[in-house]
């Protein structure tokens, strides 16, 4: 396609800006990106054909970035280069951003592949103007429903904006994400055998209740958690295909997750059994592309998990471990972690409602907090802030926590005092901040743990992650 | 003591955490020593709308919300007979439209609703989301007027929803679209039915309208005293943190 005035324009205003940002100190891609897409609508267009090798774009409600910077992690070992919107700016603004970023002043990408994460939302607009090779879709789970309408649109909206040319590499266990591959030869599928959670019966909330093909209730045989598991529609026949990549022999230890896929077995550094997923995603992916399964091993088990997802802080009163909740299932599977961990636990909840938040908290309702409810007496505090702090509080106590136990505290600081104030012997603390908190509160956990004097790698025994 | 209290089409209609307000009524009986009795009822499942004391009905997504118009339709006379003898129902955002006589499609096409209540919703070009805060007609509650005097929830329907003249708003908007986001009326109130399109859930931060159901279902069972007063010090400050900062913005 021939470039116009419009986009030098564009990408010169682009770097031009980029520059100033990171001269500055600051991340550079979402006021670029907005620029440049101003200057020219079809920037993404124009910048993502100077990646030979293609472009790969990670979407789903849940996993995107730890499945993004997983995939990152396995092509960084492969001694590959490619472009990457690492920050998890995944609108049209920040995707941009990020190929301005690996675009030179003449034009031509610095990298011949590009690792993108794609917000469920933007994926119509972003694949009318790229046609990715590879599509991985993680999961669909309700989240920030204002912003979205119907988790049936954003479902469809996605399924529908898929070209026909990209590979998918699809969920086999979760209905919404599976029926994609019906009657396509593109598609390939990861999934799990059975995790030590793995339920006959399910009591969490679940978004696919019904067959999204033909509308017939699903029958299960196992749940692994939300409508993920093996299911099957006595209506139309569909039914979880058989994944390609099957994980098996999973188990967590210290907080690490392992599985073998063919009889070999692969570790990483990650709690919570829906990482597993994102894990299977990035190796399907990285199959796909070429890579041995030895680097899949490596990529995998020296892979840092990323901002405030289960990122721990060794502060002077000891470790907290900052997560981001922003979802029922996300939240769900973030108390069964909490309550799998057999300590006593102090918590803190900030739960902001901002645009980035999603403006509408009534997902609070669904998540089952009445789990931590049971838990009442191994739990010393839950300290609640942000704007919607009351709300929360409020969430819990019907849930079944001690209204005691409840701490009120808007300021954040404050809230992170209330936390650290006691500790008994044997007490858990963590901290779960909506999107909005989550950057102020790893600042504040990061500057404590600092002036703790103790940096990640010392506080671990000196064991270099990156070995 | 019991209440019946029955959660229609769960597994169809639970958009927006609805089960808060099942959440909220149970406990609300618990703390009292009422024992509550929980049916989630499914579809095609027997259902006696009689010996019910609330009936709670939901949102559901579109499609959802089409299965189960058909299957309430088959019970539309039970239900009007139960209504007409004082049950008890909250029927919010698709549940509210379902009682009502018609929804009209953009294309003008009307999909046949209950027609329990005199209210008829048209679709709207616009998804009306966002915080709301009504100001309670008090003759429509009839409750004491120590406690709250707003209702505080959160909205998202495209549908617009019209009042016939023989039923009257649960109150104005003050914050908000409300019914239709013309005339500035939000839900209605016909017998004991309830009908609204604020979620948020609604029970948990609107207490005082969560025991005026428990009221009137202990009521019609013919019994007439005053509730236990609960510690509602926790509720109360959601709700007024919430009216205030929205005012504010306002």
């Amino acid at each position: 396609m021939k470039r116009t005035w419009r986009f030098w324009l564009a990408l010169w205003a682009g770097k031009i800006i980029t520059t100033g940002l990171l001269a500055t100190g600051k991340k550079g891609t979402t006021l670029p990106g907005k620029i440049s897409n101003w200057f020219d609508p079809q920037i993404m267009k124009h910048l993502s054909e100077s990646y030979t090798d293609g472009i790969i774009m990670v979407t789903g409600t849940n996993g995107k970035t730890t499945t993004a910077n997983l995939l990152a992690s396995i092509l960084g070992e492969a001694g590959k280069d490619f472009a990457f919107n690492q920050a998890g700016a995944n609108l049209v603004t920040g995707i941009t951003g990020a190929l301005i970023q690996n675009t030179s002043w003449r034009g031509t990408a610095r990298a011949r592949l590009a690792l993108l994460e794609v917000d469920e939302a933007t994926v119509p607009k972003f694949c009318k103007q790229v046609t990715p090779n590879l599509a991985i879709v993680t999961n669909f789970f309700r989240d920030q429903l204002d912003r979205y309408g119907e988790l049936d649109t954003t479902v469809r909206m996605v399924k529908e904006s898929l070209p026909k040319e990209t590979i998918l590499i699809l969920n086999a266990d979760d209905p919404l994400v599976a029926q994609f591959g019906t009657n396509l030869t593109k598609a390939i599928y990861y999934g799990v055998e059975r995790t030590p959670d793995s339920r006959e019966e399910s009591q969490e909330t679940r978004e696919a209740r019904f067959c999204p093909s033909c509308g017939t209730a699903l029958e299960y045989s196992l749940f692994h958690y939300g409508q993920l598991g093996v299911f099957k529609c006595s209506g139309c026949g569909f039914h979880r295909p058989e994944p390609k990549i099957l994980a098996q022999d999973i188990h967590q230890n210290e907080g690490a997750l392992l599985f073998q896929v063919n009889e070999v077995t692969y570790q990483i550094a990650l709690q919570g059994y829906y990482n597993l997923y994102n894990a299977l995603a990035a190796f399907t992916a990285a199959r796909e592309l070429g890579c041995e399964d030895e680097t899949i091993a490596r990529g995998l088990r020296v892979f840092i998990p990323q901002a405030g997802r289960m990122e721990r802080f060794y502060l002077s009163e000891g470790e907290a471990t900052l997560t981001l909740v922003k979802n029922p299932t996300g939240f769900d599977q973030v108390i069964q972690t909490m309550i799998g961990v057999n300590k006593s636990l102090g918590i803190l909840i900030g739960i902001n409602d901002l645009a980035a938040d999603g403006r509408d908290i009534s997902w609070l309702w669904d998540v089952n907090f009445e789990r931590l409810g049971e838990q009442d007496r191994r739990i010393k505090k839950v300290v609640c802030t942000g704007l919607r702090a009351e709300d929360i509080a409020l969430r819990l106590k019907y849930a079944g926590v001690s209204v005691e136990k409840l701490i009120l505290e808007h300021s954040l600081e404050g809230a992170l005092d209330h936390l650290k104030k006691t500790r008994a012997e044997d007490e858990a603390w963590f901290v779960l901040p909506t999107y909005t908190l989550l950057f102020p509160f790893r600042g504040i956990l990061e500057n404590l743990q600092n002036s703790a004097g103790l940096t990640k790698s010392e506080a671990k025994g000196g064991k270099e992650a990156r070995a | 003591m019991n209440l019946k209290i029955c959660h229609l089409y769960p597994d169809l209609l639970d958009l927006y955490g609805d089960r808060g307000n099942i959440l909220t009524l149970a406990s609300r009986c618990r703390w009292r020593g009422i024992e509550p009795d929980i049916q989630q009822a499914s579809l095609g499942e027997d259902l006696d709308f009689m010996s019910m004391d609330i009936l709670f009905i939901g949102g559901g997504s579109d499609r959802e919300q089409g299965l189960l118009v058909q299957d309430l339709m088959r019970r539309e006379d039970e239900l009007r007979k139960a209504i007409e003898n004082g049950l008890v129902v909250l029927a919010i955002c698709g549940g509210y439209q379902m009682l009502g006589k018609y929804y009209q499609m953009a294309n003008g096409e009307r999909i046949d609703g209950l027609g329990i209540l005199d209210v008829w919703t048209i679709a709207g070009t616009k998804r009306l989301i966002g915080n709301v805060v009504v100001e309670l007609n008090p003759t429509i509650l009839g409750v004491d007027s120590q406690r709250l005097k707003t209702l505080v929830g959160f909205e998202n329907h495209s549908g617009k929803t019209h009042l016939g003249e023989e039923v009257s708003p649960l109150g104005k908007v003050i914050f908000g679209n409300g019914n239709n986001g013309e005339d500035s009326g939000e839900g209605v109130r016909y017998l004991n039915v309830f009908g609204t399109y604020l979620h948020g859930p609604l029970l948990p931060k609107n207490p005082h309208l969560a025991d005026l159901l428990l009221e009137l279902a202990l009521k019609r069972r013919g019994i007439d005293t005053l509730l236990m007063n609960l510690d509602d010090r926790l509720e109360e400050l959601a709700h007024k943190v919430m009216v205030k900062r929205l005012l504010k913005q306002a």
